[in-house]
């Protein structure tokens, strides 16, 4: 039960226990890990001082560590990657748990400027992180910096878009964190990694699944201002993976949490949502209160651009409820916004709802007049070749008056695609 | 002097330990590790608590929630030593063509009696195992499981045959005696 025998001697006990001796089982029931164990009071692990001691001697080295660790970082900072692997692999003094913390703060700098540098830093961590020795760390402190490096390379990997690449990746980090120290923080971390790829790859219901561990973590951490922002993502993946109701329940209970003074954007932006949600499931009413509340905050962030999202959804809102003039007047603000903002693909989206509308009243030559007006925004505009062509489908069939329901949507979906294309 | 997140002077490690060793020691308690693991496992969380505490919201909550998963993760690489054991000796054992003790028909007689002992899902799972050579994707197949979640169940049908040959109630069998 202790895992001291051999193979051989393991599979004699296990043969004489199924040939039934009451005696063995009456011997070795106390000790099998199945059997309850109650700590005796001998059992007090630890002792206070000693405890300390280590603690201070091993805080005094780290921190002189660190102080080399940067150093070292800077030296290969410029170096092509091929001889930064190199050099980390061979030279034991570039081989330290603080090289391998500095190596990945840097690779997470870089994520928005440089996805390849984010990468080539992260592929350096993870080959210190496997150089590490016993003697630098205890074993499973040294797991979880390799849990780390391995979730961070995931990470790198998904910013790039190989997303089989990632997923290898977080299955190497899931290995050596079941190995680590249970630090909630790194299966937070690789949590967060894993949840967002799901969402790249569009598997939105895994992505719930793992977001909901990463609440749960984040509430056991007693970290409130966190799992309100953590449930703002969670809130937009049951949207997207069509569960509206839990959409909408979740970002109600995000907006509850979020505290709009220290991060009024993101307070903002899970109302803005919410309304989206409210929206798409039917709920125009409520929609509209807490959309009634939004608007005077984005014109006094000064946000201009999500100001124009809502007012486009004000206008979705009201074609639903057939409230023409609204909807009319809201799509033409937000269109021309669009235009001076010079976004194009929003501003040709707005004006397929407002060609719905006009087509809807049986507006034709409204419906003309509007075809020209974007075709003419698209020349001056850099969009990308499906745009163009999708809006030239709609501008043709406008002019043969062969316009119909069927074929804005047609339009919109193309739009769509080429919106999600210019967006990675 | 208490800790957390909001102090703007920098706990030392002295404060640290005086503040959170009392409950972390009571935790490890409560899960009964062995003393000298239980140290190893109480050092470790200091340790990663020290290097992550710009990091950490709640020191307390957090070490609460590190040493339960550690422990959880302790119990659980254990027991699957063990079944991992118990799984590869009736493999050899039925694979030996002469087992010291019994031969090979004893053998399946008496692990088909210990299956009785278990639910019977994880007979039918064991039985397919042991009696009929099938590796578990094969058994996954056959018994309706999904294949990606086939070795968990192996795991706590092995559990319960462990805990089945450990167990007492038995006639009285005088040769080990």
């Amino acid at each position: 039960m202790r895992g001291e025998l051999d193979r051989e001697g393991a599979r004699r006990v296990v043969v004489h226990l199924l040939g039934d001796c009451p005696s063995c089982r009456r011997v070795t029931a106390p000790a099998s890990p199945f059997a309850a164990r109650i700590a005796s009071p001998e059992d007090q692990p630890g002792d206070a001082r000693r405890l300390i001691r280590e603690l201070e001697h091993g805080e005094r080295r780290r921190q002189k560590e660190e102080q080399v660790a940067l150093g070292l970082v800077a030296e290969i900072a410029d170096l092509p990657q091929a001889r930064r692997l190199l050099l980390v692999r061979n030279s034991r003094r570039f081989q330290s748990p603080s090289v391998v913390e500095t190596l990945l703060a840097d690779s997470w700098a870089s994520r928005f400027d440089d996805p390849q540098r984010t990468l080539d830093l992260a592929d350096v961590a993870v080959a210190v992180s496997e150089a590490l020795r016993p003697a630098d760390l205890p074993a499973a402190i040294v797991s979880d910096l390799r849990g780390r490096a391995w979730a961070a390379r995931g990470n790198a990997l998904r910013i790039k878009s190989d997303l089989r690449g990632a997923e290898a990746s977080f299955a190497r980090a899931r290995e050596y964190l079941d190995e680590g120290t249970g630090d909630p923080l790194e299966e937070a971390r690789l949590c967060s990694f894993i949840a967002t790829a799901l969402s790249a790859d569009g598997r939105y219901e895994e992505a719930v699944a793992v977001q909901e561990r990463l609440v749960r973590l984040h509430t056991r951490m007693g970290d409130d201002s966190q799992v309100g922002t953590l449930l703002v993502s969670l809130a937009n993946y049951h949207f997207r993976s069509g569960d509206r109701r839990r959409a909408i329940a979740v970002a109600m209970r995000a907006v509850g949490m979020l505290d709009a003074e220290s991060d009024p954007r993101l307070a903002l932006a899970v109302r803005h949502n919410l309304v989206m949600y409210l929206h798409e499931d039917g709920r125009f009413e409520e929609a509209l209160a807490v959309l009634a509340k939004l608007k005077p905050e984005y014109a006094k962030l000064g946000d201009r651009i999500n100001l124009l999202r809502l007012i486009w959804v004000e206008g979705l809102i009201a074609h639903k409820l057939r409230d023409v003039a609204a909807a009319e007047q809201a799509y033409h603000t937000a269109g021309h916004g669009f235009v001076e903002q010079e976004m194009a693909l929003d501003a040709a989206r707005v004006a397929l709802d407002l060609g719905s509308l006009l087509l809807e009243q049986r507006r034709t030559e409204g419906v003309r007049e509007l075809a020209t007006a974007v075709e003419t925004v698209f020349r001056s505009l850099d969009i990308p070749s499906e745009a163009l062509a999708a809006w030239a489908l709609f501008v043709r069939a406008v002019e043969i008056d062969q316009l119909t329901a069927a074929l804005v949507a047609e339009v919109a979906e193309s739009l769509e695609r080429s919106v999600g294309r210019t967006s990675r | 002097m208490s800790v957390s997140h909001t102090q703007e002077v920098e706990p030392s490690v002295e404060d640290l330990v005086e503040e959170l060793f009392p409950k972390a020691r009571a935790t490890l308690r409560r899960f009964g590790l062995p003393p000298e693991d239980a140290e190893d496992v109480l050092q470790d969380t200091f340790v990663t608590l020290l290097r992550k505490k710009g990091e950490i919201y709640n020191p307390e909550a957090w070490i609460n929630g590190t040493l339960r998963r550690r422990c959880l993760m302790y119990w659980r690489k254990r027991q699957r030593s063990l079944l991992t054991a118990v799984d590869e000796s009736i493999l050899e054992a039925l694979a030996s063509p002469e087992a010291p003790d019994q031969d090979g028909d004893d053998l399946g007689r008496d692990l088909e009696r210990a299956l009785c002992s278990i639910p019977s899902r994880c007979r039918r799972l064991l039985d397919l195992r042991y009696l009929q050579d099938c590796d578990p994707q094969d058994a996954a197949t056959r018994l309706g499981y999904r294949k990606s979640g086939i070795y968990k169940i192996l795991d706590r049908c092995l559990a319960a045959l462990s805990r089945g040959l450990v167990a007492t109630g038995f006639m009285e069998d005088p040769s080990c005696e």
